[in-house]
């Protein structure tokens, strides 16, 4: 992929990562609240079978911007120009967390250009009898257990480092209020996005939605009410997964290979 | 404000008296006397000759009860008007407010029903307030705070009706009824806890800015300086009106006499009206990385607790906090001195002053207050004789405050 290509507009500068465009499917891969960790969590056999674009959301750090942006359609609509500047053809939009959130946002805003959809663990929905653990008050310490199934796992040490150097620490500190900050315009206090009501929108488009059973901030038993929004989604919840399942699991990639070969066998 | 009953284990049982303290721990009887005993206080204060006595705004906090800072002030309003006390509102953080047109109507009431004794205060708001408490997103903070004074301050000083159309809020017919008294509007001070954009408001405005800490002028020395050095860059003057600072103090016959007095009630607070989750001191987005920026620690350095946080002052003996000036206590003289001292090595014009602390009782608070007006304020009021008060409230050409009758019971019978 070629790194950090960056395009300017309205004040917002757009760092993305794309690989050569070829005549195949293309995948757009959309980070989640914590921001990048790495190249997206696809497995390689996805990687060398699509065309793939990696977006960073403006005020995650790789893109810089969108201070003014109040609502997540605004950040979709952005994000639309972006990705209408790298590519015209249809997409399958995946991501996880918020990144699920931004995919749903801009499905919605243009159906016709999506071909497919797989995201996992996303915001956008809401119970309040399993609210979820607030990711905008957890100390670090506390967080961790509450979005991977094995918080003591080298994944873990590898997306959150920790240090007994007060600078390096400090750094630490400012990449975190940097990511949930930036999170926090579009899904604080309450992930509510109101996709329930637009959802119509993307009744023809195929869809599957992920849930880690060991989730603590998105509780897998919003699964229900996505189920209900979306009744021809298929819905997975995972074992052994917690929030962070896009880098917990494969299921994405298997899931986007799936659904790449259900169209391919229909066409 | 504090509530005066957290159980002694409070801090193994719960895990913060800010924002998810359970309801369980309150005493709404216990509160109604408690709510009337500091009315009384500050009631004492104005007539003892402090020069304003002042309210203060907290949400879901055990220690600060004080939701509506403009309730309060209401129900002082009428009960000073024989003193030559002032009434300052260090509250309504306007970005907690939607429409925030209501604090500039709250406050002209009043300003009007005080009798121009107003003294406003705006702050950005503690995270724990605006963040959790009222779900303001953390990084909009800033933005409806900048936003919100600017209609207020439109409200109170337009002659006509006007149309409103910012980014968080839309009014067609701006037309606060009645405006403040005094003209154009009371004095606005800007609190806050130490961010740059805080204090670069405040001079921008040309308007005090009063650090909120529970730790002393001593460790906040390094935060004056940098205050005062932006102070100069904005162009303004070295007034020191221009600042202030919150402080705690406890005042006894003697030095062991304050120590034997207030020692525990001190601990209360800092033991247990200061347990509040780390994660809530600090949406992130409330402070801006520039802010944050300006006090990461030098490399190489080691991660432990700085002496001025909750976390260490808990475990302060009375004579290390003391020692810290994170209370001023002690005798008339030890007060007055340390009092004087700080002020004059930050340029601190303005004290406010926690008198009440913690699980102290009402005779006790009494106490504190009558020595501080007699033994210890005379001596402080001309520290500053040659510096201008600019922020304060002024008599209104051609104003006669009404009187304030006594209820006549027989007459409502």
């Amino acid at each position: 992929m070629q790194s950090k290509v960056l395009l300017a507009k309205n004040g917002i500068e757009y760092a993305f990562d794309v690989s050569d465009l070829a005549d195949r499917p293309t995948v757009v891969w959309i980070h989640g609240e914590f921001g990048s960790f790495d190249d997206p969590p696809l497995n390689d056999a996805l990687k060398s079978s699509v065309n793939l674009i990696n977006l960073h959301l403006p005020g995650w750090g790789k893109s810089v911007g969108g201070e003014n942006f109040d609502q997540i359609n605004e950040l979709a609509t952005a994000m639309w120009w972006l990705l209408e500047e790298i590519t015209e053809n249809k997409v399958f939009l995946a991501g996880y967390g918020l990144g699920a959130t931004v995919a749903i946002e801009m499905a919605i805003q243009q159906p016709g250009r999506i071909s497919g959809m797989v995201f996992g663990s996303p915001f956008g929905m809401f119970k309040e009898s399993d609210p979820g653990v607030d990711i905008f008050a957890l100390m670090q310490r506390d967080l961790l257990k509450e979005i991977y199934a094995d918080p003591k796992s080298e994944l873990v040490k590898r997306h959150f480092p920790s240090s007994e150097d007060g600078y390096e620490r400090g750094l630490i500190a400012i990449r975190r209020v940097e990511v949930l900050g930036a999170a926090s315009r579009y899904i604080f206090p309450i992930p509510d996005t109101n996709i329930r009501s637009r959802a119509y929108r993307l009744a023809k488009i195929p869809m599957t939605i992920l849930f880690g059973r060991s989730d603590g901030v998105v509780p897998f038993s919003l699964s229900e009410l996505w189920q209900e929004s979306f009744p021809h989604a298929e819905i997975i919840i995972l074992e052994g997964a917690g929030h962070m399942l896009a880098y917990e699991t494969d299921e994405i990639s298997v899931s986007i290979k799936k659904m790449l070969a259900d169209q391919g066998a229909h066409k | 404000m504090p509530f005066d009953g957290l159980p002694e284990d409070f801090q193994q049982r719960y895990r913060s008296v800010w924002v998810d303290i359970p309801p369980e721990v309150q005493d709404v009887k216990r509160i109604h006397t408690l709510y009337n005993d500091y009315l009384d206080e500050l009631e004492y204060a104005a007539v003892k000759g402090f020069d304003a006595i002042g309210v203060n705004e907290h949400h879901s906090n055990a220690y600060g009860m004080m939701s509506s800072p403009n309730m309060m002030g209401a129900a002082l309003a009428r009960r000073i008007t024989d003193t030559q006390s002032q009434l300052l509102v260090m509250g309504d953080a306007v970005s907690l407010y939607n429409p925030p047109i209501r604090v500039a109507e709250e406050l002209a009431m009043l300003d009007v029903l005080s009798g121009g004794r107003l003294i406003t205060g705006f702050p950005v708001g503690s995270s724990q307030d605006a963040n959790f408490a009222y779900g303001v997103p953390p990084v909009t903070m800033r933005a409806k705070h900048r936003e919100g004074l600017e209609l207020v301050l439109k409200a109170w000083k337009s002659k006509e009706v006007f149309s409103f159309n910012g980014r968080f809020t839309k009014l067609r017919y701006v037309n606060p009824w009645p405006k403040p008294l005094q003209d154009p509007h009371p004095p606005i001070w800007m609190p806050g806890s130490g961010s740059v954009e805080t204090m670069d408001l405040a001079a921008e405005m040309d308007i005090p800015f009063f650090l909120l800490s529970y730790f002393g002028a001593d460790f906040a020395e390094n935060m004056f300086k940098k205050y005062w050095s932006r102070v100069e860059e904005a162009g303004r003057d070295y007034n020191p009106f221009r600042t202030g600072m919150v402080q705690l103090v406890m005042v006894g016959d003697t030095d062991a006499e304050a120590k034997r007095l207030y020692e525990k009630h001190v601990q209360y607070f800092y033991q247990r009206c200061t347990h509040i989750y780390p994660g809530f001191t600090e949406a992130p987005g409330y402070k801006t990385i520039r802010s944050l920026k300006e006090v990461l620690p030098a490399k190489g350095s080691s991660v432990k607790s700085r002496p001025d946080s909750f976390a260490v002052a808990q475990k302060y003996s009375w004579d290390e906090l003391v020692e810290n000036g994170i209370v001023i206590g002690g005798s008339p003289d030890t007060v007055r001195e340390r009092l004087e001292a700080v002020s004059k090595k930050s340029n601190i014009g303005n004290w406010i002053l926690m008198l009440h602390i913690g699980s102290m009782p009402r005779e006790l608070a009494m106490h504190n207050i009558g020595l501080f007006a007699e033994k210890v304020k005379p001596g402080l009021s001309n520290v500053f004789a040659e510096a201008e008060l600019r922020w304060w409230p002024k008599p209104i050409d051609g104003f006669q405050a009404a009187t304030v009758s006594p209820v006549h019971r027989e007459e409502t019978k």
